[in-house]
């Protein structure tokens, strides 16, 4: 059991299966999810609701609501020189918790949700400090000070003293990001961090998380639905559809080049600033169906334009087109490009 | 241009202000201003979409002019077919007549339906209140407004919930289209979606604004939907109309400082736009205690001794005329 020694991953999913059970039924929610990150980069994880997105991100620190277990696969974590099978260790064990909050740093959307209301917010960051290391209350909150003021938190001093509901969200979401990033974690898991802000805040909590990861090394999984905010910020993008990752390469693959069916729908389902408004918006027919009713092939080929009998036959394999951009299409030909439809379906 | 046609609906200074209670008695301490004296022309067959950020006052501004809350100050006057007349003070049968012809699509179209109705019934209620007698007429009405948003006849029957959120907004859209509104005010409809079944959305209004040339409000957070549906975007901020343009002049065409750092704010595909960022500093001030001359001289990076002491009006821009108007001292000379 030991990394890839090609590259410094720091963290490593070996086809993670996760199933929830619901009533009498179980549902497949995560299958068979790889993914390699290598440390240091931002990757972002993108899909419409119910693709499994946030499911990953609560897999890898074992937070799944109590009907949720991961049933097969492998989740390295490398910490220092030494790797880590996260999934092996006991969900609230000892080991479990000195890795999730000190070595993984998580960031939740909904702000108000996440932090304790009857305490005050300098506490609450300072608490995962004294939780983890030993250190002294005072010279706990000398650090968050610091950090808050390094997060761009107005008189720190003061806000140290306040309670959530004082915070505007912006604010919050920067508290946030202190608690999450207060014990120096290798690896940030944000799972739309800011899907509940608005647009000039959003651009304010992204550059901070960018300079994060540039200034001090650090490791981003980025959870969004927003292809657009992906292009600004990731290395690496994994598109997700029902449970699956069904692209996976650099920012400039995926986006500017994409081969799977889903992500092309995917972007050009999004006006951007200069769209040109006399061509129609593209749309994907139905909606994405429920993992309950899933039956064999591609789980997109209900509403793929490119359908063909063979998709529906077995399990899609990752195919690789270039070097690091894996796609999981059987349509794609020898050269990983899909072929032009009759139809017109697709604005090529 | 504008000037030799007649607006559909025009607002004038529109005011709304909320008083903010506090101490033990619950006195008046002061007034949220959420609108802060609009001023907006709305033209038969055009969309103009409403944009601005949390708290800006663009949903406040919706249901003012579906009249779903009385403004504190300022005039709201509708063309019926014989010239504008004031609609604040209708009542009775003459404001159910106003309801007929302006009608609201709300965010969440799961809250829009009653559960325990079938869908069908809930749009027959509709026109039955607005005095379609006949109901032979009302399925004729209702079965044209699904076959437009593309709901088969045989879905009525069915209660909300067994529609997806896209089918339900869609629903909503045939909901408000039985009744032949002349204008329809959109609040917030594709927020809730997924981005492919915002498309769909989208597209949706599109074609039902080509075909049956109805007049549109678009509210939305979205600078790039509201560009793409809109004929015309208005940008808010504060309770204030800061700018209206032409929706294909965006963005290059942008004179606002708040809409330009509003713009590119925006994340975008496009790789270049990264370069032209301009990141405003601080939050949207609050609306209890505005600064005293623009609302945005707080965070504008080229404010000037002006902008604190007095309130810009929306005037036409100086550089490129026409249906561009601004509010900011920037805009010199205008008249």
């Amino acid at each position: 059991m030991s990394l890839s020694t090609e590259k410094d991953l720091i963290l490593d999913l070996k086809s993670v299966n996760v199933k929830f059970k619901v009533e009498d039924d179980t549902l497949h929610i995560l299958r068979d999810v790889s993914l390699s990150i290598p440390r240091g980069s931002f990757l972002c994880v993108v899909g419409e609701s119910g693709c499994g997105k946030s499911v990953t991100a609560q897999a890898i620190v074992q937070l799944l609501p109590d009907n949720g277990e991961i049933s097969s696969g492998e989740i390295l974590f490398s910490q220092g020189n030494q790797v880590v099978e996260l999934n092996q260790l006991e969900k609230f064990g000892k080991q479990m918790r000195g890795v999730r909050g000190a070595k993984i740093g998580m960031i939740f959307q909904d702000t108000l949700s996440s932090l304790n209301p009857a305490h005050k917010v300098g506490r609450q960051v300072a608490e995962s400090l004294l939780q983890h290391l030993p250190i002294s209350k005072g010279e706990a909150r000398t650090r968050v000070i610091e950090l808050f003021r390094k997060l761009g938190i107005p008189d720190p001093e003061r806000r140290y003293e306040a309670y959530p509901h004082e915070f505007s969200g912006g604010m919050r979401q920067r508290v946030m990001i202190a608690i999450a990033t207060i014990c120096e974690p290798d690896l940030v898991i944000a799972d739309e961090p800011t899907t509940a802000l608005d647009v000039t805040i959003q651009a304010q909590i992204m550059t901070l998380l960018k300079d994060l990861q540039k200034s001090a090394g650090k490791t981003f999984i980025l959870i969004t639905h927003n292809m657009a905010l992906v292009s600004e910020v990731a290395d690496h993008v994994a598109v997700m559809y029902l449970g699956r990752v069904v692209e996976y390469g650099t920012v400039e693959q995926v986006l500017r080049d994409p081969r799977h069916p889903y992500t092309k729908a995917l972007m050009a389902s999004v006006p951007d600033l200069d769209a040109d408004k006399n061509v129609e918006l593209q749309t994907v027919d139905g909606q994405t169906p429920s993992p309950a009713e899933v039956t064999v092939g591609c789980e997109f080929a209900g509403r793929c334009p490119y359908v063909i009998a063979a998709c529906k036959e077995k399990t899609i394999e990752m195919t690789q087109v270039n070097p690091g951009h894996d796609v999981r299409c059987v349509r794609l030909d020898e050269n990983g490009k899909l072929p032009i439809l009759a139809s017109g379906a697709l604005h090529e | 241009m504008s000037n030799t046609r007649t607006p559909l609906y025009k607002v004038g200074q529109i005011k709304k202000h909320f008083p903010v209670l506090g101490g033990v008695l619950r006195r008046t301490k002061g007034y949220v201003k959420a609108l802060d004296g609009v001023d907006l022309e709305v033209f038969r067959g055009e969309t103009i979409s409403v944009i601005g950020e949390s708290g800006c006052g663009k949903t406040t501004l919706g249901r003012m002019l579906a009249l779903l809350d009385k403004p504190t100050g300022g005039e709201l006057s509708f063309d019926f077919g014989q010239g504008l007349q004031d609609v604040t003070s209708l009542r009775g049968a003459d404001q159910m007549r106003f309801r007929k012809k302006v009608q609201m699509i709300f965010q969440d179209p799961y809250t829009s339906f009653n559960p325990r109705q079938r869908v069908g019934a809930a749009m027959d209620e509709v026109l039955r209140v607005h005095g379609v007698k006949d109901e032979a007429e009302r399925s004729a009405r209702i079965l044209e407004a699904c076959e437009m948003v593309n709901i088969r006849p045989e879905y009525l029957q069915r209660y909300p919930h067994e529609f997806s959120g896209g089918q339900r907004q869609r629903l909503a859209i045939a909901r408000c289209l039985a009744t032949k509104p002349e204008l329809i005010i959109a609040d917030e409809i594709v927020s809730a979606l997924d981005v492919s079944i915002q498309a769909q959305i989208v597209n949706l209004l599109l074609k039902i604004q080509k075909e049956t040339g109805l007049s549109f409000i678009f509210v939305t957070h979205d600078v790039a939907v509201a560009r793409y549906v809109g004929h015309r975007v208005a940008v808010m901020y504060l309770g204030n109309v800061v700018e209206i343009l032409p929706a294909d002049s965006l963005p290059e065409a942008a004179e606002h400082p708040y809409t330009i750092a509003l713009l590119s704010a925006v994340p975008s595909m496009n790789p270049t736009a990264k370069d032209q960022r301009v990141a405003l500093q601080g939050e949207v001030p609050s609306p209890i205690d505005m600064p005293k001359g623009c609302a945005f001289s707080t965070r504008c990076p080229s404010v000037m001794d002006i902008c604190r002491t007095e309130r810009p009006v929306l005037k036409i821009s100086n550089i490129s005329k026409g249906d561009h108007q601004v509010a900011c001292h920037l805009n010199k000379g205008a008249k």
